[in-house]
């Protein structure tokens, strides 16, 4: 009998220390669940960008050689840079053109990097500079769209409409499915005021990649330009389904939905801009965005007294 | 009249043949030549030589190395200098003697007369030249004559006799030497120059270190191949080489014992079962075919049967096909028209998926997490507005990666 005993004392001992050794069986020697590269762009993509930072020098801290954490640093740095103020401002820029200069000197052939750092030399004024960078990384990398397509951007940007269309179908015979070029062939378009060509260049952009909403939200304006605000409610909705607070989205689709008819549905896109912060809606601090939404609220008001009377009207 | 006997004619004729014997070897051993006597008469030629080199009368005189006569005289003379005499002298002994002299000067000569005995030979005189020649280096000296050219079928100029030829240069070796002055007298000077520019005392003991420089270094070569040299090549390179092939040889040679020992007798029992297999597999084979043979009618029909119901699976498969394609078909208009909603259903059920793998991460990591939960939120990021960058012309960051990714 206390032998007995004896082994059943043991059979319990044996399963408490595996009960215990169970969590201890993870933990250390597993690979984490999430790095600091993976959580700095969980933050950054949800607007913590100060905590993006953090995360990414961490993530360097660990791996000196992580030209992707370096990469993505250096456009959170740029974020920060356009919510400073002029001085501070151009001190993080200059950080972020560093951190560029870093990747290029650990992977000379990163695209990326030299792509953005044109971007930042243009803003700078060394149109030349950035220009002969660009020219050469398409050069290089013959197969590449991006470098003619960010050539294609600044073209865009001085209003040179026919060289900066020339540049994005050259982009496009690289790759004809880059979103970036679509996108910027069909914003290229809206201008230029060929709205069919537009719209049919934002859904190459949006076969690519179904969540792509810069491309959604373009959509949705070169559908309204056309007078037809049905799908454009219908592209702007989808866009909301991916990205619930974009500002630009709602405003679109508010207009959509006053063609519509649907001034409820308008207001209330209106009222969720205006709600969100002033930041990501400067617009929605205006007085002509004060306006518009009282005019709305004049005809609801004015449509709910009709029906009033309406239904007071009838037996 | 006397009447001679026998006896006295017999004398008279032993006495005048051996007379004539005597006269013949006489003439043999002077090498008198009779035929001289009767031939055509020599034709005598003469010519002036500044130098005759010790030629004496009775020298022969050659035409294209063939004798063909003799010197009959020599007298001293005088002659007038011509303009190559004077050039050559000024060039040969300019800087010692004949400084002031020109061409028309008289200057001493040696006449030296000879006769050619060949009268068949052609000589012209216009052009001929004589020369005194050496034979050898210690041989008498005698006259080399050119007999010169004319046009053929030219008629021979009757001339008085002595005929005077040209006289050259002699062609003995002083001569050579004395035409060689000018090229030693450069070549002196040229010494000179070498000696005053390059051999100088620094060059020289530069050559001499270089020198004694490349003795060292053959020593130091041949203390290299010095078997006794530690350094050297025989202890660094060619006694451990010699090591290594003597244990390559034992242990070849212990290879070759180990084999014709135990692994060839291994061998040969390994063929040995293999070929025992090998007919016995042979034997299961034969019993199989036969078995075969037996049953063969059986198997026709197994595989008439087994062709009947393929051709019916492949009826079925091709109405399956059908049908599939039918509605693949429909599926893909299906798709077509609600590709916006089936994207986005896929992008759910890819997030859920990668909640799923979040979570059995999670769960390998602390098992706890299945009783208590777990706290923390997914973390995956949200699809951005590419809207600012794009028209800035700069392009989107990196998405988020795979865990395992060591970020290279």
């Amino acid at each position: 009998m206390a032998d007995n005993r004896l082994s059943n004392v043991r059979l319990c001992l044996c399963v408490a220390v595996t009960a215990l050794a169970l969590p201890g069986c993870g933990g250390g020697g597993i690979t984490p669940i999430r790095t600091h590269f993976n959580k700095g762009v969980y933050l950054y993509s949800n607007g913590d960008v100060e905590q993006a930072i953090r995360e990414y020098r961490l993530a360097l801290d660990e791996s000196p050689d992580d030209y992707r954490a370096r990469f993505n640093l250096a456009i959170a740095l740029e974020t920060q840079a356009q919510r400073k103020h002029s001085d501070e401002r151009a001190r993080v820029v200059a950080e972020a053109e560093q951190e560029y200069r870093e990747v290029l000197r650990q992977r000379p052939e990163n695209l990326r990097a030299a792509i953005n750092l044109a971007a930042i030399e243009m803003e700078r004024g060394d149109r030349e500079q950035a220009m002969q960078r660009l020219e050469r990384a398409a050069t290089e990398n013959p197969r590449a769209a991006e470098p003619l397509a960010a050539m294609g951007a600044h073209l865009l940007a001085d209003d040179s409409l026919v060289e900066a269309e020339h540049s994005l179908r050259k982009a496009l015979q690289r790759n004809s499915a880059d979103p970036m070029a679509n996108a910027l062939l069909g914003e290229c378009l809206f201008r230029l005021g060929q709205y069919e060509q537009a719209a049919n260049s934002y859904r190459n952009a949006i076969r690519a990649d179904a969540a792509d909403i810069a491309s959604l939200i373009g959509l949705g304006r070169v559908e309204l330009a056309r007078d037809a605000p049905a799908e454009a409610a219908g592209v702007l909705q989808r866009a909301l389904l991916i990205d619930g607070d974009n500002c630009s989205a709602h405003l679109l689709l508010a207009d959509a939905l006053e063609r519509l008819d649907d001034l409820e549905g308008a207001a209330y896109h209106l009222w969720r801009v205006r709600m969100l912060s002033d930041r990501t809606a400067p617009e929605t601090q205006s007085e002509q965005f004060s306006e518009h939404l009282i005019a709305l609220y004049e005809r609801l008001i004015e449509r709910e007294r009709r029906a009033a009377a309406e239904s007071l009207a009838t037996p | 009249m006397a009447a001679y006997t026998k006896s006295e004619i017999v004398s008279g004729v032993f006495v005048t043949a051996a007379i004539v014997v005597f006269a013949l070897f006489s003439f043999r051993v002077t090498e008198f030549d009779l035929t001289k006597l009767y031939g055509p008469k020599p034709v005598l030629y003469a010519a002036e030589f500044s130098d005759v080199k010790g030629l004496s009368q009775g020298a022969g005189v050659s035409v294209a190395g063939l004798e063909v006569g003799e010197v009959t005289r020599l007298e001293i003379s005088q002659a007038p200098l011509s303009e190559n005499d004077a050039q050559r002298l000024i060039e040969t002994f300019g800087d010692v003697a004949y400084s002031t002299i020109a061409a028309g000067m008289t200057r001493q000569v040696v006449r030296v007369e000879f006769h050619i005995r060949h009268s068949e030979l052609r000589i012209d005189a216009s052009t001929a030249t004589v020369r005194i020649a050496q034979d050898g280096f210690f041989g008498d000296n005698y006259i080399s004559l050119d007999a010169g050219y004319w046009e053929e079928g030219s008629p021979i100029e009757p001339t008085d006799q002595p005929i005077a030829i040209r006289a050259l240069d002699s062609a003995g070796m002083v001569e050579l030497f004395t035409q060689l002055q000018p090229v030693i007298r450069k070549l002196n000077s040229m010494m000179a120059k070498v000696d005053h520019r390059l051999l100088t005392s620094r060059n020289l003991d530069r050559i001499a270190d270089t020198i004694s420089g490349l003795d060292e270094a053959i020593a130091d070569v041949r203390s290299f191949f010095d078997k006794e040299n530690t350094d050297g090549m025989h202890q660094m390179l060619v006694d451990p080489a010699n090591k290594v092939l003597e244990n390559a040889d034992e242990t070849l040679t212990t290879l070759r014992e180990s084999y014709v020992n135990e692994i060839e007798d291994r061998v040969k029992t390994i063929f040995d079962e293999g070929s025992a297999a090998l007919a016995s597999a042979q034997e299961v084979t034969q019993a199989v075919e036969d078995l075969i043979a037996d049953n063969r009618a059986n198997i026709d029909s197994f595989v008439a049967q087994l062709n009947d119901t393929a051709t019916d699976l492949d009826g079925y498969l091709a109405q399956l096909t059908a049908e599939a394609q039918e509605a693949l078909k429909l599926g893909s208009g299906m798709l077509a028209e609600n590709r916006p909603e089936v994207a986005e259903t896929i992008r759910r059920l890819r997030r859920t998926m990668w909640q799923a793998e979040m979570a059995m991460r999670k769960i390998r990591a602390n098992p706890a997490f299945l009783l208590f939960g777990d706290s923390e939120s997914i973390l995956e990021e949200s699809s951005l507005d590419e809207t600012g960058n794009r028209t800035t012309g700069r392009v989107r960051p990196y998405m988020q990666r795979d865990e395992n990714d060591d970020g290279g």
